[in-house]
């Protein structure tokens, strides 16, 4: 029995429709949490107009970067060429679009006006990098559905290698798109440089792959269908790879702003009195999120462990967050330089390092927004053909 | 303690204004203008007919808005400054009725009927200009009186010289 | 001869202009009007007759740009009139101490570490040429008026606040609740983004003045000059021709409306 085989999840167990029920009132709570949020303001939040972006955006950057690093696994046998990522090919691509729709419902809902999202559909001003990530995340949904179709209609899989190559170029640009949200800012002295956009490239390969590896392992485990140790180990290779290559780029945009004698401030900020932004960065961004899920994968006592590497799958996800909290809310937190090598105080709060708490509704909100997306997958792993029946050795190596 | 402006707040929602928009059209034409209860306009008649601006108002303050906000045109006769200047008046008693709140308002009266649902008046004012620099100054003074024994307390420690 | 060749850059810049926004038509023409009577009338008139009173029915144009002068050395420290005569125009309220109330205009103390040297000046939206907020607005909600008014659109605004996010002088509030009595000249509301319009409602009656500057003269103070910066006869010109004035971040290219001298 060496051919490959899809199949969908049972969906008739109690387990499964307790995971459905779990997920889709941690969802609910999400939205209903985003329209207290809109009926009463966004005083209830922990944002302000020094802190304007906040835990929901942390979130929102997240999934979509996940998404598009997500879409890597069905990239690497189809753009790559590597036969033994072809099975996982059809559940990437459908998390990456659940990661995305997360990821979005969060940004959507956070904003001050939802009830006018109609209006970002409809009006767009193209000189914002925003609109075009609008398009950008748009086209992604359309481009990824159909790379799904050519790779799951056995009359379309000729398209399929066109179509991962297209889909593959295309999560670049979003992921370029995401990184210069933050690049394009002039304004603040964290997020003036070009680094940024390569680096979000290489936070989505990190990210979309962990989260990859923990949604696969994690169905096949639940689903009882066997997974052979030599897709698992290519994949504990590459994230480890991928962890390095983030950590590379962290240092390397670090050491291109000390270069900079004006961004010596923000870097002093971020690298050693930040507080909890200093403290985040080296405990959770470097040490839990980089150094131990690195040597979980390449130290021989648990180079073979699954549970070592869900872990350091694990790690990568929270080192993640970190990484884009310090991002986004850490850049805001350093005031804004109006009058660069002047002290500036003001009754708004200028030349102060603003203080952020997230407010409960933000956090339910944004793991609202991982509710949907994994709500996405359940659903859809039971419905449809997305997961090959065996992932076992004799499965994965086999050639056509 | 929410005003009853969020609750309304709660129900706009864009495609629940079309629907309600499209529907409430049909019921303009069947208003029994006698059934209206509220105070008589200040001027003699309205800048346009008044059956054609009970179908087409909104029409008109859109494109207003429009011309204002980005042209800059601020002609009076189609901005809802004047109609709220004009409309919005005093009722015996001396008050002047708020659209969140009372079915009086010139524009809520019908908007209730018709079951329209707008959201101009969470920004735009309801009444005319000095009823609300009065009102102001009157919440103002509320604030004050409400925070009175802090803020003499905070006085008190603040200024009391240091020996 | 040479008003001539500048009432000609001035007609094209307003044809430029009207590529880039909504009504594209509609300000075409409007600039050709402009410009027709520009000709016939004798140049240097008839700019100072648009600055003056824009009829209530005429769109903006671009022939006048509309900006600010600050003199920091006759800011008094210890007097905030142009925030308060602010605050009452728009009918804001900030509450000291309030992280998340509004505030369109506010005094910021400058103070230079190595000499121990501090200035006060009034801070707000510099109306720049170039505005950072209205190239990241992602609905075109934040916009530039023809007359170089930069302004939000509450209308289009669907608050992601982007546009605070890249102003460089942390010039914009989110309104962050349900507001009460806000005032028939300065709508404003919960969910969108605001900061200083330059009091457009005053300009466009005609005033020729702004809260701030009209309050700084009560005092005597005379620190602020409101103007047209197109006029060179105007006062706010002839100001900057004979002692300079400065933009904040001038470098980053902002041509800002708003100049501060003394700094």
């Amino acid at each position: 029995m060496d051919t490959l085989r899809y199949g969908a999840l049972d969906a008739r167990s109690p387990k499964y429709w307790a995971l459905l029920i779990g997920l889709g009132l941690i969802a609910m709570i999400g939205v209903l949490s985003a329209h207290h949020m809109e009926v009463e303001g966004h005083v209830i939040s922990g944002m302000n107009n020094q802190i304007v972006w906040g835990m929901p955006h942390v979130f929102a950057v997240f999934l979509i970067v996940a998404a598009s690093g997500a879409l890597n696994v069905a990239s690497i046998s189809s753009v790559f060429g590597k036969t033994e990522y072809k099975p996982l090919g059809r559940l990437s691509a459908l998390l990456a679009i659940a990661l995305l729709a997360g990821g979005l419902a969060v940004l959507v809902l956070d904003l001050g006006r939802p009830d006018r999202l109609i209006v970002a559909m409809t009006t767009y001003n193209f000189k914002s990098i925003f609109a075009w990530n609008i398009l950008l995340y748009t086209g992604f949904f359309g481009i990824v559905g159909f790379y799904m179709w050519c790779m799951m209609d056995h009359g379309m899989q000729k398209f399929s290698k066109y179509a991962g190559l297209f889909a593959f170029i295309w999560r670049l640009i979003l992921t370029t798109g995401t990184g210069s949200i933050f690049g394009f800012l002039v304004a603040r002295s964290a997020y003036d440089t070009a680094m940024l956009a390569p680096m979000f490239i290489m936070m989505s390969f990190a990210i979309g792959l962990a989260f990859y590896i923990i949604v696969m392992l994690a169905s096949y485990q639940w689903s009882e269908r066997p997974v052979g140790d030599l897709i698992v180990n290519r994949m504990r290779n590459l994230l480890g790879i991928f962890i390095a290559a983030v950590m590379y780029f962290v240092a390397v945009y670090h050491v291109t702003n000390l270069y900079a004698t004006e961004h010596h401030a923000v870097e002093k900020f971020l690298l050693v009195d930040g507080g909890i932004f200093t403290q985040l960065f080296w405990y959770v961004q470097i040490l839990l999120g980089g150094i131990v899920p690195l040597a979980l994968i390449y130290a021989p006592q648990t180079r073979n462990c699954r549970r070592a590497l869900l872990a350091a799958c694990g790690l990568v996800l929270i080192g993640g967050m970190a990484h884009i909290y310090i991002i986004i809310v850490g850049g805001q937190a350093f005031p804004i330089e109006i009058f660069p090598g002047m002290e500036i105080s003001s009754s708004f709060f200028d030349g102060e390092v603003s203080a952020y708490t997230p407010s409960i509704w933000e956090i339910l909100l944004g793991f609202g927004g991982v509710a949907i997306t994994l709500l996405l997958v359940t659903v859809g792993v039971a419905i449809l053909d997305f997961l090959p029946e065996s992932l076992a050795d004799n499965i994965v190596s086999y050639k056509k | 303690m929410r005003r009853p402006l969020s609750k309304l707040a709660v129900l706009k929602h864009s495609l629940t204004l079309i629907l309600v928009l499209i529907l409430g059209m049909s019921s303009v034409y069947a208003l029994d203008e006698h059934a209206i209860n509220v105070p008589a306009p200040k001027g003699e008649e309205c800048v346009e007919d008044p059956e054609w601006m009970r179908v087409n108002h909104f029409k008109t303050v859109l494109n207003h808005r429009d011309d204002t906000v980005i042209r800059g045109i601020r002609t009076e006769k189609h901005s809802l400054k004047n109609c709220i200047d004009c409309h919005i008046t005093a009722n015996e008693s001396g008050d002047y009725a708020r659209y969140s709140n009372s079915e009086e308002h010139f524009c809520a009266s019908c908007h209730t009927t018709a079951a329209v649902t707008i959201d101009c008046f969470s920004c735009h004012a309801d009444r005319p200009e000095h009823v609300i620099r009065a009102a102001r100054q009157q919440s103002q003074l509320d604030a004050l009186k409400a925070n009175s024994v802090h803020v003499s307390a905070t006085k008190l420690i603040l200024n009391t010289p240091q020996p | 001869m040479n008003d001539i060749n500048k009432k000609y850059t001035l007609l094209n810049k307003s044809d430029v202009n009207a590529n880039q926004g909504v009504n594209q038509g509609k300000r075409t023409f409007i600039g050709g009007l402009v410009g027709a009577s520009g000709l016939a009338v004798a140049p240097g008139v008839m700019l100072y007759q648009t600055a003056a009173a824009k009829p209530l029915e005429q769109a903006v144009s671009s022939a006048v740009r509309w900006g600010m002068l600050v003199n920091v050395n006759q800011c008094a420290e210890d007097c905030d009139d142009c925030v308060t005569a602010c605050n009452d125009e728009h009918g804001l309220w900030p509450k000291e101490g309030s992280t998340t109330d509004s505030q369109w205009i506010r005094k910021l103390t400058v103070k230079d570490p190595s000499t121990g040297n501090a200035k006060s000046l009034p801070m707000m939206c510099q109306h720049c040429e170039n505005p950072p907020c209205v190239d990241v607005c992602p609905t075109g909600a934040s916009f530039k008026r023809e007359d170089g008014i930069v302004l939000v659109n509450m209308h289009t605004c669907i608050g992601c606040r982007y546009c605070m996010m890249a102003c460089p002088y942390k010039a914009r509030s989110f309104v962050h609740e349900t507001l009460e009595n806000q005032l028939p000249d300065s709508p404003r509301g919960k969910g969108c983004v605001e900061s200083c319009n330059m009091c457009v409602n005053k300009i466009d009656a005609g005033d020729n003045t702004t809260a701030c500057a009209e309050a700084c003269s009560k005092t005597g103070h005379e620190a602020i000059t409101f103007g047209d910066l197109n006029d060179p006869e105007s006062d706010i010109s002839t100001q900057l021709k004979a002692h300079g004035g400065n933009q904040i971040r001038a470098d980053l290219g902002l041509n800002t409306g708003v100049r501060y001298q003394g700094l």
